[in-house]
């Protein structure tokens, strides 16, 4: 084992193992390293830090978050009108194109609607129309035959108005 | 957050049940604080505040090490939370949260560092000069010759970590005072084993050697 190796198995506090400790028995330098290594691990906790996080640390993360989600919400927003923005002229254009489109659709309906409505009105008038006239032939022709018996009764009523006109 | 939302958040989660995985993964997704996480993944933002408030503390004397200056580190552990809660939905429990905090963590220190390398760093690593320590040692009883040689030695210390490189700095920090293992060190700095090892070991060995004259001396 060659000094490199057990120098980097020192320098990193690993687990000395069979060889290393042959190695440092017959190695003066690593055994100097080992011992500057443990008194440098001693000089690096000397460097200890008492430092406690303010009381307004929390405070500030959640007013940080808080900033964070508004920003989030603002971005969502802009995200959204740049989605829209993006194709500016075409987006205009296909949007009054797509709005006329409509007007014109609901405005033809609209008008289809009426007339059909109007049309089966006047269809519903001209059925009742027929409907009352072929009513009032069948009321006439009711009214000839009454009349034609009438008329027959009305001969022997007119031959007897002779009669009786004739007896002074 | 009181102990009582604590222990009933930590009931719950002992409840829960844990998915099969990867025995692999095993350890992470028992993880305590994985689990945690998962929770807050799924809405709960009690969760969130809860491994804020267990991580602060470390978090904070990593990130002040780190940059050296506590008030600039609080900053970057409130960015460095705010980070998490953005990334919340990417969050996999493939390791242990505490990796990941510190990935973020690490990257948030790297990034305001190399904002600032020429003049915030450099002006704070000499503010012990200035008569305003950043750093004050523990148990401070000014005028006895121990407590001097004692702040002489942790500046000392400050500075030779505060001169390495970044990622051997983030390396030392998070092995010797964060108590990492080399896989965390690795997955926080996007390095192999290995490699980390090696940063480590290089990192070490200039340690030793820029305080060479305290460790020979024996004042250690």
């Amino acid at each position: 084992m060659n000094c490199k190796r057990v120098r980097q198995i020192i320098s990193l506090q690993e687990p000395l193992d069979h060889r290393s400790l042959q190695h440092l028995e017959q190695c003066s330098a690593c055994r100097a390293v080992r011992i500057q290594q443990e008194r440098l691990d001693t000089l690096l906790e000397s460097w200890d830090l008492q430092t406690e996080p303010s009381s307004r640390l929390l405070a500030s993360v959640r007013a940080g978050l808080g900033h964070e989600q508004a920003a989030a919400r603002r971005d969502g927003l802009r995200w959204f009108l740049r989605q829209v923005q993006l194709p500016m002229a075409g987006a205009r254009r296909g949007l009054a194109w797509g709005v006329s489109f409509c007007l014109v659709l609901i405005a033809t309906t609209a008008t289809v609607h009426h007339w059909q409505a109007v049309r089966q009105q006047r269809q519903a008038a001209t059925a009742a129309g027929a409907v009352q006239e072929l009513q009032a032939l069948d009321q006439d022709s009711e009214l000839l035959q009454t009349w034609d018996m009438l008329s027959s009764d009305g001969d022997a009523g007119s031959k007897t108005r002779q009669t009786y006109q004739a007896t002074p | 957050m009181d102990a009582a939302r604590e222990r009933a958040c930590m009931m719950s989660m002992k409840l829960s049940p844990v998915p099969a995985a990867e025995a692999a993964r095993e350890a992470a997704r028992s993880d305590a604080d994985t689990q945690l996480m998962l929770r807050f993944q799924e809405g709960e933002e009690t969760c969130f505040e809860l491994l804020v408030h267990r991580h602060s503390r470390p978090l904070l004397h990593f990130l002040t090490r780190m940059v050296a200056s506590p008030q600039v580190s609080e900053e970057l552990v409130q960015e460095s939370f705010l980070r998490i809660y953005q990334a919340r939905q990417r969050y996999r429990p493939e390791a242990r949260f505490s990796t990941w905090l510190y990935r973020i963590a690490t990257r948030v220190a790297l990034n305001h560092l190399r904002k600032c390398r020429k003049d915030r760093f450099a002006i704070s690593l000499n503010a012990g000069e200035d008569g305003e320590p950043v750093w004050e040692p523990a148990d401070q009883a000014p005028g006895t010759e121990e407590d001097l040689l004692r702040r002489e030695r942790a500046q000392r210390v400050r500075r030779a970590i505060g001169a390495l490189p970044e990622r051997q700095r983030a390396a030392v920090l998070m092995h010797k005072y964060q108590g990492l293992d080399y896989r965390a060190i690795g997955e926080a700095l996007g390095l192999s084993q290995a490699a980390t090892k090696s940063l480590l070991f290089r990192a070490y060995e200039t340690l030793r050697e820029e305080l060479r004259d305290l460790l020979e001396g024996g004042q250690a």
